[in-house]
Parts: C-alpha cells; sequence; structure tokens
C-alpha cells in the first residue's frame, strides 16, 4: 500500500508541471492573446507597448518564459493584480472566507439529501416513488443555473422581501447574506448528486450480500442503512472528495449575482476589468486545489477499499 | 436421421435493435422530434442571417428581405422605440425588449447559435477525443502514456476556469468559444475511447486482420473503429447539452459571444427588465433553453441504454 500511495505522489509533479504548461500556453506564451494587453491602458503609444513587452521579458525566447514562469510559481509568486495593484495572493486569502460560508453549508445540506433520497429510491426501485424522485432531478438539470439564481432572486429577494437582494457582511449578521445564495446552490447541484448517489446505491443493492442478509432474516431498514449505505459511502467519498476544490472556489455565478466577494466573484470581476494575472491565478490554484483532491480520493480509496490495493 | 433443414436465425445488428429499443420509448420519441424542431428553427435563423447578409451587400432585392423577416425570423436587429418593452401581443408573440426588439426572432436567431455551437463542439471534441484515445489504446507505451498525461493535466483544470481562461484571451468571437469548449470538452471521449481500444485490439479479429497483412491504420479505423461508434454517438449527445449550457454561461459572464443575440446575453439583458416587472423575455429565454437541454438529456439517457449493451438489465 505504501508503494502505492508513494507512485501517487509521485505522479502529482508531472500533473503539476502539465498544469503550469498548460496555463503558461494560455495566458503567457502570446498563442491566444497578447499578454501585455491587460497592463496597457486606452491610449498607449508603441514605444510604450515595446517598453513593457520588455520589461515584462517577453522578447526572450519562449523556452527562456516559460522556465521564468515556473520559477515564479515555485516561490509562490502569483503576480500582481493589474487593477488594483496588490498581490493576487492577498485577494485570495481575502476570498476564501466568503466562498465558504456559502458553499460549505449548502454543500452538507445537499449532500445528507440527496444521499438520503438515493436510498429512499434504492429501496422502492422501480416504483412510482424512484420514477418521480429521478424525473424531478432530471427537471432540476435541466434549468439552467442562471435561471434558478435570477428566480430565485426576483421571487424571494426582490418581489417578497425575504432576503436581502445582494451583499455580504463578515460579521455575525453574515448569515442574513448567505441564506438565499445556500439555499439556490442546494438547488443547483442536488440533481446530478441524485441521480449519481442513486445509480451508486443500485450498484450496491445488486450485491450478493444484500441478498444473503435478506435471506438469513435481517430487516429491510437495516439492510439498507448498515449494509448498502456502508459499501455505498465509496463512490459517495469519491465524488465528495473531488466537489471539495470548488467549495473553495465557491459559486462563479451565485457570488457574481449576488456581489459576494469570494474567490469566484474575483474571478469575474477579474475577467470583466480585464485583470489577467487574477484570473490566471485563478485558474492555476483551482487546478492545483483539484489534483490534491484526486490525491487524496486515490489514497482514500486505498484505505477504505482492499481491492485497489492488489491490483 | 434425415437432413434437416438447417435453422437460420437471423441476426439483430446493434443499430436495428438499438432502434427497435428506442422506438419503444415514447417520451424519447417525443424528446428527439424536439431536437428536430429546434434544429430547424436554428437553420431558419441561420438561413434568415444569410439573406440579411446578402441584402446588405446588396444581392437579392428587398422582397427576400421581407419574406426573412416574416418567416426567417431575420428581423432580429431591427429597434424600434415605439414599441419598446411590449408585453406579448398577435404582432410580437414573446413581446419586445427595451429596444423594440422582437422576442422571439431573437430568441431563434440565440437557438441558432446554441445549436451550430454545441453541434461543433461535440463534432470537435469527439474527434480529437476519438483519435487520441485509438491512438493511446492502440499503440500504448509512450504514445500512452503521453496521451494519459495529457488528459490528466487538462481534466486537472476545472472545466469552467478552462474555458473562461482561453475565452478571456482569446477574445469574444465564436471560434474563441469552439476552441475553448473543444480543448476542455475532448477529454471524456478520450477516456472511454482509449480503455475501448485497450480490450479491442486483443480481439481476433484484429489477429485476422493482421494475419491479412493490414497495417495499423487501416485495422484502427476500418475495423476496429465502427465498434466504438455507438459511444461516439452517445458521447455527442452528452457533449451537444453540455456545449448549449456552457455558451449561456460564459456569454452571460462577459467570456462568451458579444453583439450577438446568445441566450446567456438575452438573458442578461431580460434581468433588468425583470427587476422592473417584465417577465416575458426571462421567462420565453428560459424555457426555450430549458426545453432544449431537457429534451437532449432524456433522450441521450434513452440513447445511452439503447446503444450500450453494458448498461442492460
Amino acid at each position: 500500500m505504501m508503494g502505492y500511495i508513494l507512485r501517487r505522489l509521485l505522479y502529482v509533479v508531472p500533473l503539476v508541471l502539465g498544469v503550469s504548461l498548460v496555463v503558461f500556453l494560455i495566458f503567457d506564451s502570446g498563442l491566444l492573446g497578447d499578454p501585455a494587453l491587460s497592463q496597457l491602458g486606452k491610449y498607449t503609444t508603441a514605444e510604450d507597448k515595446a517598453q513593457l513587452k520588455h520589461d515584462m521579458g517577453l522578447d526572450d525566447p519562449i523556452v527562456v518564459r516559460y522556465a521564468h514562469f515556473v520559477g515564479r510559481i515555485a516561490s509562490l509568486d502569483l503576480g500582481r493584480s493589474s487593477e488594483y495593484h496588490v498581490q493576487v495572493s492577498e485577494m485570495l486569502a481575502r476570498g476564501i472566507g466568503p466562498s465558504l460560508s456559502i458553499t460549505l453549508p449548502a454543500f452538507l445540506i445537499a449532500t445528507t439529501i440527496a444521499v438520503s433520497l438515493s436510498l429512499i429510491c434504492a429501496a422502492f426501485r422501480g416504483g412510482p416513488i424512484d420514477r418521480g424522485v429521478l424525473v424531478a432531478a432530471v427537471a432540476l438539470m435541466s434549468v439552467s443555473s442562471l435561471v434558478y439564481i435570477i428566480a430565485g432572486q426576483y421571487l424571494l429577494a426582490h418581489r417578497l422581501d425575504l432576503f436581502p437582494t445582494e451583499g455580504f457582511s463578515r460579521g455575525p449578521d453574515a448569515w442574513r447574506f448567505v441564506a438565499l445564495p445556500v439555499l439556490i446552490f442546494v438547488f443547483l447541484t442536488i440533481g446530478p448528486d441524485l441521480r449519481f448517489y442513486r445509480t451508486a446505491m443500485l450498484e450496491e443493492i445488486k450485491q450478493d450480500y444484500v441478498r444473503t442478509a435478506r435471506a438469513k432474516g435481517v430487516a429491510p431498514s437495516r439492510v439498507l442503512f448498515v449494509h448498502v449505505l456502508r459499501n455505498g459511502m465509496i463512490p459517495i467519498l469519491t465524488r465528495v472528495v473531488v466537489e471539495l476544490p470548488f467549495l473553495f472556489v465557491g459559486s462563479i455565478l451565485l457570488e457574481k449575482f449576488f456581489n459576494i466577494p469570494g474567490l469566484g466573484g474575483i474571478t469575474i470581476q477579474g475577467v470583466l476589468s480585464n485583470d489577467m494575472p487574477v484570473v490566471r491565478a485563478m485558474t492555476f490554484i483551482f487546478a492545483i486545489l483539484l489534483i490534491v483532491a484526486n490525491l487524496l480520493t486515490d489514497i482514500a480509496y486505498t484505505i477504505a477499499d482492499p481491492r485497489v490495493r492488489l491490483s | 436421421m434425415t437432413d434437416a433443414a438447417p435453422v437460420v436465425v437471423k441476426g439483430v445488428s446493434l443499430w436495428s435493435d438499438a432502434y427497435r429499443r428506442l422506438k419503444r420509448e415514447r417520451l424519447a420519441v417525443v424528446c428527439f422530434f424536439v431536437v428536430v424542431a429546434y434544429v430547424v428553427i436554428a437553420l431558419m435563423a441561420k438561413g434568415g442571417q444569410a439573406v440579411n447578409a446578402l441584402h446588405a451587400s446588396g444581392k437579392v432585392g428587398d422582397g427576400a428581405k421581407s419574406f426573412a423577416d416574416a418567416v426567417l425570423f431575420a428581423g432580429y436587429e431591427a429597434k424600434d422605440n415605439e414599441q419598446s418593452e411590449k408585453p406579448p401581443s398577435l404582432e410580437h408573440p414573446f413581446g419586445t425588449n427595451v429596444h423594440g426588439q422582437d422576442v422571439l426572432d431573437r430568441i431563434a436567431n440565440g437557438a441558432g447559435i446554441a445549436i451550430v455551437l454545441g453541434m461543433s463542439v461535440a463534432a470537435m471534441a469527439v474527434f480529437i477525443g476519438m483519435l487520441l484515445g485509438a491512438a493511446a489504446g492502440w499503440f500504448g507505451k509512450w504514445v500512452d502514456e503521453a496521451v494519459v498525461w495529457l488528459y490528466s493535466t487538462v481534466s486537472s483544470i476545472p472545466d469552467v476556469m478552462l474555458m473562461i481562461g482561453i475565452a478571456f484571451m482569446f477574445g469574444r468571437t465564436f471560434t474563441s468559444l469552439l476552441i475553448a469548449m473543444s480543448v476542455t470538452y475532448w477529454v471524456g471521449v478520450c477516456r472511454v475511447v482509449r480503455g475501448e481500444f485497450f480490450k479491442l485490439k486483443e480481439r481476433d479479429y484484429v489477429l485476422a486482420a493482421r494475419a491479412l497483412g493490414f497495417g495499423n491504420a487501416r485495422i484502427m479505423f476500418a475495423h476496429v473503429a465502427p465498434n466504438v461508434a455507438h459511444i461516439l454517438i452517445i458521447m455527442f449527445t452528452l457533449l451537444f447539452v453540455e456545449a448549449v449550457k456552457a455558451e449561456v454561461v460564459l456569454s452571460f459572464l462577459g467570456v462568451g459571444l458579444s453583439n450577438e443575440p446568445s441566450w446567456g446575453i438575452i438573458i442578461q439583458d431580460a434581468e433588468n427588465e425583470l427587476m422592473r416587472g417584465q417577465w416575458w423575455q426571462m421567462t420565453f429565454t428560459s424555457v426555450a433553453l430549458f426545453g432544449i437541454v431537457l429534451a437532449l438529456q432524456v433522450f441521450g439517457d434513452a440513447l445511452r441504454d439503447a446503444l450500450d449493451p453494458r448498461l442492460r438489465h
């Protein structure tokens, strides 16, 4: 098992290098667009531009530039925001809190509901309850996330005045601003989650050990909650861990609509104000979080499921 | 024993079997025709845009233009301040927006953008994924390692961020979105095709083809590829939905199209109108989007069940 984990750890190195290469190709190579453009104002002369390009090291050969880029990343220098002239890392540190205050409760609520419903579906598979829940899940998934957010904001905040329309507070009254985004987030994620967990539970309920448990007279509810749920935890765990990085970054759309200063909101602000260093840093950070999450999933797998260790 | 007449069991091909199964799912058939209707509307809108372009360059007369305005949703850009923000009526079934533009025309043109982009993205992603996946699965060794590294790297960057990043740098054009989404979505196809090729290259028919002296390319594309065709079709429908949804979100966020009636942009415009109580633009656009996504999703699920024998119980 240690050998496997070690190999898996080593595989992170080429992945991080790969991500840095992709990020470099997108943002700094000049293949897709001019990296100096976002630093320039509207009225700049050709000389200013040439000077800036020289200062940014854009005259160097591409290999040298990539090496510089990797060097900066390795020293954790994500660059300065061209809009706010502060270190991007400072902006990120301030954004994590607001993002988590929405995604974390929403994620816990959505996962609890989705897992419970998936167990109910598995218990009554093929019946009207199962079909009804499934149809509802597909219908929920087919509505664009934009529509949920706009409709929720319009009806619940604007018309009925149950929640503030937008904004955020870092104090104890934060829950007022957070409640509606959390509610919408739950609606957004519950459809796909439910479909996934239901498939996982149905996969387990077909297994021989379930028939054995039934045959020896174990109560149906015990079979469901103890036997099936426990074994179904493995695919659930995978999905949960893979969703973790998205919790940190938050929902880009939600944060934009509700004007919440989280990481997602910062990203979109960066896009709209043409702030390339911020967008680049967010892309990179996001990828690193996902790599770490995948690594944790694989390690959790080897601990939870002995079959993985052998192969 | 006398010679009995040989019993001939007529084989059922995957395709005819799948067609039979699909036909039995009534909901899926309905959804298929809904998708067809959207495609027809999209093509009509694209035709209307072509007439507009021809009219602007003086190649067709006013008669063709007024026909296109009436039937092909070509009047989507015509502004009329007298008609600003009118609720649905006989003349404007979906109402008008703040510039007095007909919402129905704009939604039809939005369908044109969403569907043409969705299909192009799905086709590109399936093509790239198929080529790389086939090469990885077939040749193994360093080719496989290189492809696996490539798709692990790309899939380490979350889809939204990768698309935002590419579209952000490339600019707000159709090509930009096509590149951003194709670069993102080929990964899923590649993974599945690679796995299938790994499995299929051990089959006897591959050995037989080798014995006949056929080259790698011929065996890969003439013999093995038809056996993954059903997977490619499934992936195509899945990616089609994804691309339609993604286009709306990206355009809305300001990295997608601009100055075109994309559904994302219509929704963005409609947000302010909704706050003033004008529901029609938002409602009809959302319903249009909901319709195609739901239809594609239900049809795609039925198609997968019909085509993928492993999922049959």
